[in-house]
């Protein structure tokens, strides 16, 4: 019994589980969507020549949108212990079906997937029992300074700890794009295919991996990705971050045309037969899962801007937020439809130095100021120029000065499109 | 010589009126052209990748379309379109460019065939008898490249017919960079390979995969 809420548990907050990436797939849409996201871009390109301004995200509603604690109750972050858990159940159930035999595995995930996170609390919530030998995991923290030269590199991964299983969160961190900042992660793979490190788990953004492919292209890894969030995924998903403890519901309705998004249609037959003719279903968590490419993070991101509450709804739900989690209920909230929200714009510009630093955050998984004048290779004036802009349009965030810079979850569609238009190499998801 | 082809009488009925409305649609079709020009070029640059060069492109395929266009309408305004009428026209028009033009029209059809083959688009980066650079314009008759060291050379579409033409990116945005450098007699050779390929790859240009 335990073991099957386990299962239903690692179902709802890893939906689809994890899958080799050469299976991951996009999410379907609709062509009319498809076309409709391309000329929007287009016109979005061609305005932001003629205005300079930038554009953040923009809601063209009048409905107020949700407090903080009205999206801790609706939308709130995703718990990544629980997360560390479903991933954890997800490898060992592949190596149950011998599909997975490798000692080290490489979770290949794009940014705002929360695998990094969840990677990070893997030896929190007591996973020691997923490894046979029963030993607790190991995190391996990059070192503070990444230029090394060869010899130092294999210095300084013989200084670590690899007698017990080990988690590297993000390989992202421990290179950089320079003639010395190759050495970790040339002579981690090094030992990795000469069977020395062991058994461990590899999380990597997927804009890293990409490069890194290409880098070793005899390199075969076979990684494993967590399954695109379809719109099925994001509706259990969804209900199930809403669910807190699993007893209440959200019930959330489009502003425009009153269409249900959640609950999901039931897969119950009989019951399906009866609701389905009374309740009709929008096609909103279809174009999100389109929109955010099956990423969970994005999705969340944009559904947590697009919730509603009425202005009378405030206080009802500000009431159920405050009550025990054990007391069954349930919230209504409206859904703007992704017609009427504005994804943050790309500001104008001539140099190709936005898309330099873009690149290279998505790249290393986000870097400080420094790092990124030493990666992109812009001068420290023309970067501080380039980030402000990036962070006033909502694409870029730092989050205390000094702290590393990243591109934001709602504004990663946005950059990844247009680093697709100038060009840049892509990860595959 | 122009009577016996009958083009006099071709032009015998051409009133005051029909030349006005002639010059007005060819100034209507000029203006349209040099809005085409100034304008989508203008878009393009707003744009990104594949929509850009698509853009880019169409330019003087309008431009001969609004050319074919004009002719179409006013050619019938000033005569009247009979099967004789257009033979002393399009003869005399094939006397003509055959003795004096011959060049012209030799850059004027191959400028068509450019249209058609596509060896160079706005925004290729090229080489014609020597001279490299990047393509800024196509027109009828040329086209307009611009060297590295900031020079126009504008190169006549009929090189197409007897000259090599090199294309460096040919279409798309990836262009190769070519740097010469010089190594000691007594190198390791495997360990400059590896270093070089380090360097390819930490620059910020480089596109993975693109490699040799």
């Amino acid at each position: 019994m335990k073991d099957k809420t386990n299962d239903n548990k690692a179902d709802s907050c890893l939906p689809g589980g994890l899958v080799p990436t050469e299976q991951w797939t996009l999410p379907q849409t609709s062509v009319r969507r498809s076309l409709k996201d391309a000329i929007r871009h287009a016109l979005k390109q061609l305005r932001a020549g003629v205005s300079q301004t930038e554009e953040p995200f923009e809601s063209m509603d009048e409905l107020p949108e949700l407090s903080a604690a009205q999206q801790r109750r609706l939308a709130p972050e995703p718990d990544y212990s629980h997360q560390a858990e479903a991933i954890a159940c997800g490898l060992e159930q592949a190596r149950s079906e011998g599909s997975l035999s490798r000692d080290v595995v490489c979770l290949v995930a794009p940014p705002f997937s929360g695998v990094q996170q969840a990677l990070t609390r893997f030896s929190e919530c007591g996973q020691s029992g997923s490894n046979e030998s029963g030993k607790v995991w190991n995190i391996i923290s990059p070192p503070d300074a990444l230029l090394f030269d060869d010899q130092e590199a294999s210095e300084w991964w013989d200084k670590q700890d690899l007698s017990r299983p080990w988690i590297i969160p993000e390989l992202a961190d421990f290179w950089l794009r320079r003639l010395s900042g190759l050495a970790l992660v040339k002579e981690l793979f090094r030992r990795i295919a000469s069977g020395d490190m062991g058994a461990g788990i590899v999380g990597c953004s997927s804009w890293c991996w990409r490069y890194w492919g290409h880098y070793l292209e005899s390199a075969q890894m076979s990684p494993w990705s967590p399954a695109p969030m379809d719109a099925d995924r994001l509706g259990v998903w969804f209900t199930y971050l809403a669910s807190g403890s699993g007893k209440s519901s959200v019930i959330a309705r489009m502003t425009g045309d009153g269409l249900y998004v959640l609950p999901l249609p039931e897969t119950d037959e009989a019951e399906n037969s009866k609701s389905q003719k009374k309740t009709k279903y929008s096609n909103f968590l279809r174009d999100l899962a389109a929109t955010s490419r099956g990423n969970p993070g994005v999705a969340l991101a944009i559904w947590q801007r697009s919730l509603r509450a009425r202005p009378d709804d405030d206080t009802k739900l500000d009431e159920a937020g405050d009550q025990s989690d054990t007391q069954s209920r349930s919230a209504d909230c409206w859904v703007v439809p992704l017609g009427r929200l504005s994804l943050p714009s790309m500001p104008q510009s001539k140099e190709s130095a936005t898309g330099f630093v873009l690149h290279g955050l998505l790249l290393h998984n986000g870097l400080d100021t420094a790092s990124l004048a030493v990666v992109t290779g812009v001068s420290a004036h023309e970067l501080s120029l380039v980030l402000s802009r990036l962070k006033r349009a909502e694409l870029v965030i730092q989050d205390s000065p000094g702290s590393d810079w990243q591109v934001t979850a709602i504004g990663y569609p946005t950059v990844r499109r247009h680093l697709q238009s100038w060009g840049f190499p892509l990860d595959q998801f | 010589m122009i009577e016996d082809l009958g083009v006099k009488g071709a032009f015998a009925s051409i009133t005051g009126q029909a030349m006005l409305q002639a010059l007005l649609v060819i100034v209507i079709a000029s203006l349209i052209i040099v809005a085409v020009q100034k304008v989508l070029p203008r878009v393009a640059e707003k744009l990104g990748g594949k929509p850009r060069l698509y853009l880019l492109a169409s330019v003087p395929l309008l431009r001969l379309l609004i050319i074919l266009a004009t002719i179409v309408i006013v050619v019938p305004v000033l005569v009247k379109p009979s099967f004789e009428n257009m033979v002393a026209i399009f003869g005399a028009l094939a006397l003509a460019l055959g003795f004096a033009f011959k060049e012209y029209a030799s850059s004027l059809i191959a400028g068509i065939v450019t249209l058609y083959e596509m060896p160079y688009r706005p925004g290729d980066w090229i080489e014609v008898d020597g001279q490299y650079g990047e393509v800024r314009a196509i027109g009828a008759r040329a086209a307009e490249i611009v060297t590295p060291d900031d020079t126009v050379v504008i190169i006549p579409h009929s090189k197409l017919w007897n000259s090599l033409i090199a294309n460096g990116n040919d279409g798309t945005d990836n262009l190769m960079c070519v740097a010469d450098f010089h190594l000691e007699a007594n190198h390791n050779v495997s360990q400059v390979r590896e270093l070089l390929r380090d360097v390819a790859f930490t620059s910020r240009e480089q596109k993975p995969g693109s490699l040799c």
